[in-house]
């Protein structure tokens, strides 16, 4: 039986009365309910923290820290931001009262990391050590708080305790090839938390695997708890995987210590004695006691670790000293107690290199190390800085012996390179690393036979577009003048055929199946016969997707590896950055030198080699295109793809000679012009060559060449070239006008920005301010970086360019038009800074050249788009725009600690999935914070000291920016 | 996990009976399943979630002896009896059942063994629900995790007996975020009583499964129908803010109960503060104060007794929520001296500048202004903070107040000048312009402060302070850029010639691009020179998109346009209009529709409007065509009347209609009136569709119109009438009998769905309305059950304080929420008023309701981290542009006064200033000298 419902109930549901007409309720009012404050709380607390006093700010901080109505990051953020005010006003104990909260409630070493950084960050070293050391207390064996204090412990000149605490850590691991394992990439939500049962609870799930998770997308799921990630202070500084790169580091200034290294000399010989007793004792040992067995392996590895510490310190100096035959001794002793030490090895190997005995090293030191991961790939070229160290290690002991004994050392060479390279190329070294490595060191005639043999494979003798490492390789042979088809005396014994059948190498082209031959005759002058490296390699900079849509309507899968693979290339090469601004912008001056007219005629004529293998390729890539637009066959748009970089090469090559050309004998008026174009430019001209019928826009500019009388130039450096060749002759406006109406011109390297800038000058110089005014607004970039040409590498390179083009044709403020209009509104801070260095007179430019917004707003803005994407990279990005007016100082400084205390990562995107807080965005945090104190140095003598600080600092925990790998786009972005 | 380990058991136990039969009569019994092997220790002691034994009565005891026994009866049908009776003493009869699974009786053992699992996995009295409700426990648990719960309610309503809480607190933990929910309520509440609904609410939000949006689901249902006992609605709440987890989850709670304040007794709700006896009803560490701040918020009122009768935490011990809930009861109860007494106290035990904040802030609201003047100054510095932050977003007796913060803005202390030159801000008044002028003048770190808070008055420093303006002026050349910023907005906002020169001069020789929009305003009065023109153009271009272009327009765009605009302003006029017009011919250049709105703004677009218009149709080919129609609609000439007129004489399906559109909007159309637009744009629901988000709309309709346009909002498919506030304004002011509109003469008609049910309370003639709503029943999916709850409520069907609570919490925060403030502010409560003006307003975020907020990153492994913003987070720390885009026109009927097209500024300067006139029924602003 149910029971009655309640009246009370029934009115809410059900019931239905007839009383009183009309709106019987007002409708609720909040006359009974004050209005939170708490939104307009927040409000104002970000406006004053962007805007306000100190004073100001640290109130709104008071009046909403500790507040348990702010959940998650905020209070985080919060009791950060107020501990940095007050480390600013340099009320430590303040700080720490701010911060001490966060500590009491963490439950993972996390919270006693991120305050030891901002602490440091903020000078207050000791009491970041005091934090660590009261996590420490919580957490005795938590790796990252062992390295936090070791690492503090250096940092503050104690380098005796550091070292002790580094062994310790050492030694608590207990793993036998500790520290040397890749660091552990986690995530700390998936840490233990403290006071978490050990094992997750009984009746728990099993945690899915990661290969399971069907949505990608998805956060994964809770799963057992995993190890600590890696967080430290310091960036690696050696080519091998260390859980303790601080300890590398400590070492290393040990070394330059001069009563370190005398203590360590001194006490070498005991800590040795000792290591082989304590190792013997160990060995000695019989019996169950575990106990006591593992307090002797214990003592055994402190031991051996104290006698390691101490020979490294002395044999890093002494190899500084070029005192290598006594380095070696010692860790020839130090290396019978710690065989397996790779530090240790990797100096003996050093230490071998240095006195040329190759053979010892290659089947002592370096054998035991390629066991631990020394592979040299092709890669590493580019990278400075510790990875090139694994190549110097491996190639410098023979490179030694070579200069001693040529024959010897071309063999160590040969047998080191058949052992050291990646499993794919079953270990050998790849010939293009040999080559350019080679080249680097000054050993031209040794690099290349390494060089051409690498060529073929992944050069221009492939006949395929080249690969990032193949674009190092052509600057080499280009550098070295290594003519096309090529091929030394002195090939690399023994080394092509393994090459050939290497594993997942490209291979080279196979004759009758591929595209003719770039086209050099062996007859040719030696100018000629490199052009086709030249032109390749200026042609493997515009994504010849986009150039050959803008062209013929085609679009084809495929992809550039952009002008920054170049500059990382030319900067590992000697000369290479020179000879990178040459090809861009000045091969055609060096042919026009090089070569005579005759020569130049024969090379353009329809009959020479050249001229035929370009028209053979153009016809075979147009067929492509023709098949290509008839439907979507993979096959054709795959090769097309392969093809496309090939073929824009030859036609670049062919440009550069037809700018040669024209530079002999430049045109004297535009209907000159239009005859030659007409007579020696027809091959380029890749609309007509492959029947393209171009959009609407490219047929009325055609109509309106033809109005004007204007000849249609199909590459960008030859309308340059052109074009000043007419203003040189007086006709300002005919250059102008030439530039203007040829604004879809797609073949070039030459930005779009550059050449209408150029235009707008010299349509200033003829009077037409109308034409002016276009041309300038054209000029502003309103493509996608490099698929339409208008690459921010690209612009950084060709300021000295375009300074030169303004000396000539425009005035003085110029350039700084040219900036605030065509590189500031979209460059990043690399490219900023870039730039800025490449034109440095315009350090005295209005700031407001810099400023898209008003600086209310525009740090408003960029403060509050960092919070609302969980990333303070709009920061990161626009830092060397926002620290350039002085009146920004302060909130800058607001935005930097921002940066130190929001632990956000840097990256936008799916790039930040990798450890936030890791060591290099640490040390990015206080990089943005010495960048700002410098602006201010010269003006205020706190700012400069904390500059100078931070300058130390950086340098002592990180790897010079200069020596950084190379962080390369993905290239399809 | 739970779950499944479960399951097993309970299907074995209802397939035992069978198993049994078999084996009746022949050999040993045994159940005919596996069962693990049992742990060594008992669970209790290796699994610390596990049921602990609980001691039973003596009588229980022996009752429960008396069962075991019956286990091993000789009839099956005895047996399984005793067997669910014994299942639903649970952890009070689990130490017997421990003991019994050594009896001698195999069978008895083996069920002991059997019911020791069920006990441990808490779901005895699920097994036992379904054994009253005539059904195998795997087939109920079957049904409860269906999509289609509706088998299972029917199943409920035809056998459900009272006495199952359990199953029912399962039941709407398991639907608690679906509409259905409501019905399983309305059921359960039928079924169980009201004492028993709130037994089963308070279990199903303690039920440990429960997910964020479920735990949200669950508080809204507690205010829907509130159980019979607040200590029940308490648990509930708190429990399902836990739950839901965040600052949205304790949010939710907060919101639920104020929903339900009134509801109960002071003393009744207050008693919940006492931490509960029962172990299970507890909650871990800030889940106990969100059970006070529950109490707290729920309590309508309290007197100083009760207050002392209840076990209120110490001062000292209160988390800053709950401190808020206790100064805001302490408001409502009037009780300003224990207010008083609160400030005191924390002021004298040295409490935290949090605290202090709140104290000062609720002590601000208590007590009258000049009571707050004469004693401000005894506070300590976050007191004082907290009370100027209260007297912003709630401004009271503006007379006092702004001599008051004058006085402030002049005197000595740093920390209160800079909220001083904020709050004044909100006082317009010549007074005010000239103190602002005077600080701006003396520069300082409230300089900038104060310039923000006077570009809005502006205007008034012409007549106020002319000195000032001079000296404003004269600052120009040598202020830094952060002050420059701000200064250059007052000089252009005062359009006094001298300014203009000033500011024209120093453009005229460098314009930056951060000046850029700045100067636009400036230049854009007189489009008779080209760089006017171009400002004219580029400035309606801002204004129409609601300031947010900066933002939108693309940076390519931007910059062109500084490099035309500094051109023309170098250039003389006639250059200037001709590189226009080279520009507009240009298909390349991405300011040609800038270009040919500012030619058409100078009038000078006469030679070309006739091409353009044929580029604009496609009649000349012009791959970029279309950019010149913002010079087409802006043109005054012959040619584009023509083509306006010959456009509308297509009618609505005519493809260019959208040029006319923006003509008649502009201002520029001499023959074709709003009217005959609107009625072609209007001229069926179909078309009007297109057209319900424009600003065409705004002003008086014709009657026709108003009519599609509420037909078109009544009756479209993919238009909901309150998914906006600007077209639920237009309907709601229509004057148009929506009743008859939605239903006509039908004797028999309802309302379909849970909008259209709003719609007829809100918006309908009351008697009918209410005629309509008692025939209303709740639809299958439950969808429209809260929107008949409030319906009913509003049409005062049902009791005055149950209604306040439906209303509340059907008003909910969207479009009805402003609608219902709407009316209030109509009724004269300037507070709803300046609330509804507030959430319309630029700046919206920082009058976001609720008294939490939260960030959560979530790193994802492949798009990165997500941010998550919680309660008030968002809009507050964003900074989203705020305000919903409704224009003056729609909230006129409020004002005596006109309001200007940009109301939201002409309103920061003035929301201090609003006063209801009930003379003229109107709002008006006060005028302060």
């Amino acid at each position: 039986m149910k029971r009655p419902v309640h009246a009370l109930l029934m009115v809410a549901v059900l019931a239905v009365t007839a009383r009183g007409p009309g709106l019987a309720q007002a409708a609720p009012t909040p006359r009974d309910d004050a209005q939170g404050t708490l939104a307009l709380e927040l409000s104002q607390l970000v406006e004053t923290w962007i805007h306000g006093d100190a004073d100001a700010a640290a109130a709104r901080l008071d009046s909403l820290r500790n507040d348990n109505r702010l959940r998650g990051e905020l209070p985080r953020w919060l009791a950060g931001l107020r501990a940095a005010l007050a480390l600013d006003a340099r009320d430590v104990p303040g700080a720490l009262r701010a911060l001490q909260p966060l500590l009491d409630q963490a439950d993972n070493p996390r919270p006693y990391l991120r305050a030891a950084q901002l602490l440091l960050a903020l000078d207050a070293r000791p009491q970041a050590l005091a934090v660590i050391r009261q996590g420490r207390a919580r957490d005795a064996a938590s790796p990252a708080l062992r390295r936090y204090e070791a690492g503090l412990l250096w940092l503050g000149q104690n380098h005796e305790s550091a070292v002790a605490a580094y062994i310790d850590a050492i030694a608590a691991d207990g793993r036998e090839n500790y520290p040397y394992v890749p660091p552990n990439f986690g995530d700390w939500a998936r840490v233990r938390p403290w006071g978490a049962a050990a094992l997750p609870a009984a009746g728990v799930a099993e945690p899915a695997k990661v290969s399971d998770f069907k949505d990608w997308d998805e956060p994964a799921p809770a799963t057992n708890w995993q190890p600590e990630p890696f967080a430290d202070l310091f960036e690696p500084g050696v080519w091998y995987g260390t859980d303790l790169p601080g300890l590398d580091r400590c070492v290393a200034e040990m070394a330059a210590l001069p009563d370190m290294l005398a203590r360590r000399r001194a006490e070498f010989s005991g800590l040795h004695t000792r290591a082989e007793q304590a190792q013997s004792a160990l060995e000695a040992f019989r019996g169950g006691d575990a106990a006591q067995r593992k307090m002797l392996a214990r003592a055994a590895v402190v031991a051996r670790w104290h006698a390691a510490v101490a020979a490294r310190v002395c044999a890093v100096a002494d190899l500084a000293q070029g005192r290598a035959a006594e380095a070696e001794t010692m860790l020839r002793m130090v290396l019978t107690v710690a065989p397996d030490d790779t530090a240790l090895l990797d100096l003996h190997a050093r230490a071998l290199g240095a006195l040329g005995k190759a053979e010892e090293a290659r089947t002592g030191p370096l054998a035991r190390l390629q066991g631990q991961g020394l592979t040299l790939w092709s890669s590493m070229l580019y990278a400075k800085g510790p990875q090139q160290q694994a190549v110097d290690r491996v190639l410098e002991p023979a490179l030694r012996l070579y200069r001693a004994n040529p024959q010897a050392g071309r063999q160590q060479l040969e047998a080191v390179r058949k052992s050291f390279g990646p499993e794919h190329l079953k270990r050998e070294v790849p010939a293009d690393l040999m080559g350019v490595w080679l080249f680097q060191k000054g050993e031209r005639e040794l690099a290349l036979p390494y060089l051409a043999d690498a060529g073929r494979l992944i050069g221009l003798e492939s006949g395929k577009a080249l690969p990032p490492d193949g674009v190092a390789l052509e600057h080499a042979l280009l550098l070295l003048r290594v003519p096309v088809g090529a091929r030394p005396a002195n090939d690399a014994p023994g080394a092509k055929k393994e090459e050939e059948e290497a594993e997942g190498e490209p291979e080279p082209a196979k004759p009758g199946q591929g595209q003719p031959a770039p086209g050099a005759d062996e007859s040719d002058p030696l100018a000629l016969r490199v052009l086709p490296r030249a032109g390749l390699l200026v042609g493997s900079i515009p994504e010849s997707r986009a150039v050959i849509w803008r062209i013929a309507e085609v679009d084809f899968w495929g992809g550039s590896w952009g002008a920054a693979n170049h500059v990382r290339a030319a900067r590992a090469l000697p000369d290479g950055e020179k000879q990178l601004r040459e090809l861009l912008y000045g091969w055609h001056v060096k042919l026009a030198t090089e070569l005579t007219p005759q020569q130049l005629d024969a090379a353009l004529s329809p009959d020479h080699a050249s001229s035929k293998a370009l028209a053979e390729a153009l016809k075979g890539f147009a067929e492509g295109l023709q098949q290509a637009k008839g439907g979507s066959n993979w096959r054709v748009m795959q090769t097309l793809r392969e093809r496309a970089g090939f073929v824009m090469g030859m036609v670049e090559a062919r440009a550069m000679l037809l700018r040669a050309r024209l530079r002999r004998e430049p045109p004297a008026d535009m209907a000159a012009l239009a005859v030659w174009v007409k007579q020696h430019a027809g091959l380029i001209d890749l609309r007509a060559q492959f029947k393209a019928a171009g959009n609407e826009i490219t047929g009325r500019l055609a109509e309106e060449r033809a109005a004007a009388r204007v000849p249609e130039v199909p590459h960008s450096g030859l309308l340059l070239d052109a074009a000043r060749a007419l203003a040189r002759n007086g006709d300002h406006v005919g250059a102008a006008r030439l530039i203007w109406l040829n604004r879809d011109v797609a073949l070039g390297v030459d930005t779009q920005s550059r050449r209408l800038f150029l235009a707008a000058l010299l349509a200033r110089k003829a009077g037409d301010p109308l034409l002016e005014a276009q041309c300038r607004m054209a000029a502003l970039q309103t493509g996608d970086g490099r698929r339409d040409n208008t690459d921010p590498v690209l612009q950084v390179l060709e300021i000295p360019q375009l300074r030169a083009e303004i000396e000539e044709f425009g005035l003085k403020g110029d350039l700084e038009a040219y900036f605030e209009t065509c590189i500031v509104p979209w460059a990043d801070a690399a490219t900023l800074t870039g730039a800025l260095a490449v034109a440095p007179e315009l350090k005295s430019a209005r700031v407001t050249m810099l400023m898209r917004n008003s600086l209310r707003g525009g740090m408003d803005g960029i403060f509050r788009a960092s919070i609302a994407e969980g990333s303070v990279n709009v920061i990161d990005q626009n830092w060397p725009k926002l620290i350039a007016p002085r009146e920004s100082y302060q909130r800058c400084r607001r935005l930097a600690l921002w940066v130190l205390c929001a632990d956000l990562p840097f990256a936008r995107g799916r790039a930040a999935t990798i450890g936030m807080n890791s060591t290099t965005e640490m040390l990015r945090g206080w990089a943005m914070l010495q960048q700002l104190a410098e602006t201010r140095a010269a003006a205020d003598p706190a700012a400069k000291a904390e500059s100078e600080r931070l300058r130390l600092l950086l340098g002592r925990c990180s790897t010079p920016a200069e020596e950084v790998e190379y962080d390369d786009e993905e290239w399809w972005d | 996990m739970k779950r499944r380990c479960w399951l097993p058991l309970l299907c074995a136990l209802a397939f035992w009976p069978a198993v049994l039969a078999d084996a009746q009569g022949r050999i040993v019994i045994r159940p005919a399943i596996e069962r693990p092997p049992q742990p060594a220790t008992p669970g209790d002691t290796a699994n610390p979630d596990a049921v602990k034994p609980v001691e039973p009565t003596p009588e229980e005891a022996e009752r429960i002896a008396e069962l075991i026994e019956q286990l091993g009866a000789p009839r099956l049908a005895q047996r399984d009896r005793a067997m669910a009776e014994l299942a639903g003493f649970e952890a009070r009869a689990l130490r017997q059942v421990r003991e019994a699974k050594n009896h001698a009786d195999d069978e008895i053992a083996n069920r002991c063994a059997l019911l020791e699992e069920v006990i441990q996995s808490r779901q005895a009295e699920l097994f036992l629900a379904a054994r009253r409700l005539s059904l195998q426990p795997n087939e109920l648990e079957r049904m409860l995790a269906a999509p289609d719960v509706k088998p299972l309610l029917e199943i409920l309503r035809a056998r459900a007996q009272p006495g199952l809480t359990p199953l029912w607190a399962r039941v709407l933990a398991m639907l608690a975020a679906r509409p259905q929910v409501s019905q399983a309520a309305q059921l359960c509440a039928e079924l169980e009583g009201v004492e028993g609904y709130g037994l089963a609410l308070a279990e199903a939000a303690r039920f440990a499964a429960l997910g964020p949006d479920h735990a949200r689901g669950l508080a809204a249902l507690a205010s829907l129908l509130p159980p019979s006992r607040a200590p029940e609605a308490v648990d509930a709440l708190a429990f399902c803010g836990v739950r839901a987890g965040g600052a949205d989850g304790v949010q939710e709670a907060l919101r639920a109960a104020w929903v339900l304040r009134g509801q109960y007794a002071a003393t009744d709700v207050l008693a919940a503060l006492r931490p509960p006896d029962d172990p299970r009803r507890r909650l871990e560490g800030d889940g106990e104060g969100l059970r006070q701040a529950v109490v707290l918020c729920m309590t309508p009122a309290a007197t100083d007794p009760e207050l002392r009768a209840a076990q209120l935490p110490a001062l000292g011990a209160m988390s800053p929520l709950v401190l808020a809930e206790y100064l805001g009861l302490l408001r409502r109860s009037g009780l300003v001296s224990r207010i008083e007494n609160v400030l005191v106290t924390l002021v004298a035990s040295g409490a935290s500048a949090r605290v202090l904040g709140a104290a000062g802030a609720a002590w601000a609201d208590a007590v009258d202004v000049a009571r707050m003047q004469a004693e401000f100054s005894a506070l300590p510095g976050p007191a004082r903070l907290g009370a100027l932050d209260a007297l912003w977003l709630n401004p009271r007796e503006p007379e006092r107040m702004h001599p008051f913060l004058l006085g402030l803005l002049r005197g000595p202390d740093s920390a209160l000048r800079e909220p001083a030159a904020r709050m004044l801000g909100q006082y317009r008044a010549p007074s005010t312009v000239r103190a602002l002028a005077d600080t701006a003048l003396a520069g300082g770190p409230v300089a900038v402060t104060a310039l923000e808070s006077l570009a809005p008055m502006a205007d008034l420093l012409v007549s106020a302070a002319p000195e000032q303006l001079k000296r404003l002026v004269a600052l120009l050349p040598q202020a830094d850029l952060a002050l420059r910023a701000v200064l250059i907005d007052v000089l252009v906002a005062t359009a006094w010639p001298d300014a203009a020169s000033a500011l024209r001069a120093q453009w005229l020789e460098h314009l930056p691009r951060n000046e850029m929009l700045a100067a636009c305003r400036l230049f854009s009065t007189d489009p008779s020179h080209p760089a006017g023109a171009l400002a004219a153009a580029v400035n309606r271009a801002v204004e129409r998109s609601g300031g947010a272009a900066r933002d939108r327009a693309s940076g390519a765009v931007d910059y062109q346009i500084l490099v035309l605009m500094r051109v023309l302003l170098a250039a003389p006029a006639d250059r200037g209009f001709e590189l226009l017009v080279r520009v507009c011919a240009d298909e390349t250049s991405g300011v040609r529709s800038f270009a040919a709105g500012a030619l058409a703004l100078a009038g000078k677009d006469g030679p070309y409007i006739a091409d353009w218009i044929r580029r604009v149709v496609g009649e000349t080919p012009d791959a970029q065509g279309m950019a010149l129609a913002y010079g087409v609609a802006l043109s005054t000439s012959d040619a584009a009347e023509d083509f306006r007129r010959r456009t509308l004489q297509q009618g609505a399906s005519a493809r260019h209609l959208s040029l006319v559109h923006e003509s008649v909007l502009a201002g520029r159309s001499r023959t074709v009136t709003r009217e005959d637009l609107l009625r072609v744009l209007f001229d069926t629901p179909a078309n009007a569709r297109n057209w319900l988000f424009s600003d065409i709309l705004d002003g008086p309709l014709p009657p026709d119109v108003r009519r599609t346009v509420a037909t078109t909002l009544l009756f479209s498919e993919d238009i909901q009438p309150l998914d906006g506030i600007a077209p639920a304004l237009v309907l709601a002011d229509s004057g148009v009998d929506v009743l008859q509109l939605l239903f006509g003469d039908d004797a028999d008609a309802r309302p379909r769905d849970a909008q259209r049910t709003m719609v007829t309370a809100l918006m309908g003639n009351p008697q009918r309305a209410r005629e309509l709503v008692a025939r209303a029943d709740v639809g299958a999916d439950g969808a429209n059950f809260a929107a008949l709850q409030f319906a009913r409520a509003y049409l005062g069907m049902v009791d005055a304080a149950v209604a306040r609570r439906l209303l509340r919490h059907g008003g909910g925060q969207g479009v009805p929420r402003l609608l219902l403030l709407k009316q209030a502010a109509q009724g004269g409560d300037a507070t709803s008023a300046r609330m509804l003006l507030d959430r319309l307003a630029a700046g919206s975020g920082r009058f976001a309701e609720g008294g939490t907020a939260g960030v959560e990153i979530r790193v994802q492994r492949w798009r990165g981290p997500q941010v998550e913003f919680d309660g008030v987070a968002g809009e507050a720390l964003r900074g989203v542009a705020g305000g919903q885009q409704v224009s003056a026109d729609r909230l006129q009927s409020l004002f005596g006064q006109p309001l200007p097209p940009q109301w939201s500024g002409w309103w920061a300067c003035r929301r201090a200033l609003l006063e209801y006139d009930p003379a003229i029924g109107k709002y008006r602003i006060k005028e302060l000298p």
